[in-house]
């Protein structure tokens, strides 16, 4: 079977979110990203579902733990360790 | 493995579990309790966690089955038959339409940073349930396809899929927010 050394961007973009997600094997990595160097309209969206992507992840990571609720979790832990011994 | 090791296990991934509980209940004392709740049927089921497994996608799955069974039912679900579709490269194709993309050299940064965390929260959790577990999961956590569909119990490829289409809905839903607030230019009404 011939090796495929080269994307159209119909295949190119179906392999978009996998490559924007680094779930593409090392060889289909590398096949997006020889194309995306070639071709400006699909570098462009690329580079646009990258920037979306990162800036929602950068929103909604933005949670800090309740202080005291790492001593709350070990105290119900310990709770039930006494009832059960 | 000891009760140490539990609690050393638990204690680095409790901030992780926090923020996925907040972003799936909506709110603080549920994801509190749903954290809590988790870590105890977690110490109780102990004995079932491999050793040198992936802890992290061990104890998400606890924490999202019990709340399918608890707070699920809380929540208004939409129905996935009910939600329309969104077409591929939606923020990318409207910024073009609307002018945007030619103010601007970074027209996706643009949009989302000028919404607020809490407004980009709400577009997530409108998505319907099964494209926002799986959504949650990835933007919350960086996991793998593999991990989540470990957490979720359905096949990568049901993962792939879940993705894809929860990522075009919230794209839509993100650029409807950016119109009713006024940060994007709203199209020009039909003659």
């Amino acid at each position: 079977m011939t090796k495929i050394d080269r994307l159209t961007c119909e295949e190119t973009f179906r392999r978009l979110d996998d490559y924007l997600d680094r779930e593409l094997n090392q060889d289909e990595m590398a096949l997006v990203r020889k194309h995306l160097k070639v071709c400006d309209v699909c570098e462009s969206e690329y580079v646009f579902e990258d920037a979306v992507f990162t800036a929602v992840r950068q929103k909604l990571q933005d949670v800090p733990l309740p202080e005291g609720l790492k001593q709350r979790v070990f105290d119900r832990l310990e709770e039930m360790r006494r009832a059960d011994a | 493995m000891t009760q140490t090791d539990f609690k050393s296990l638990l204690e680095s991934i409790l901030e992780p579990a926090y923020r996925t509980a907040y972003h799936l209940t909506r709110n603080e004392a549920d994801a509190e309790e749903l954290v809590q709740e988790a870590a105890l049927l977690a110490y109780k089921g102990f004995e079932g966690f491999e050793p040198g497994t992936n802890f992290k996608a061990w104890f998400f799955t606890i924490m999202r089955n019990r709340f399918i069974s608890t707070y699920r039912k809380k929540q208004r679900e939409v129905k996935t038959v009910e939600l329309e579709d969104a077409p591929e490269l939606y923020m990318y194709t409207k910024s073009r339409e609307s002018g945007l993309a030619a103010q601007t050299s970074e027209p996706a940064k643009f949009v989302v940073e000028r919404l607020d965390a809490e407004q980009v929260a709400a577009a997530l959790s409108e998505l319907p349930m099964e494209f926002r577990e799986a959504a949650t999961l990835y933007f919350t956590q960086d996991m793998s396809y593999h991990d989540i569909a470990e957490v979720l119990d359905v096949p990568v490829g049901t993962v792939r899929s879940r993705l894809h289409r929860g990522r075009k809905l919230l794209q839509k839903k993100l650029w409807h927010l950016a119109e009713d607030y006024g940060l994007v230019p709203h199209p020009e009404p039909s003659p």
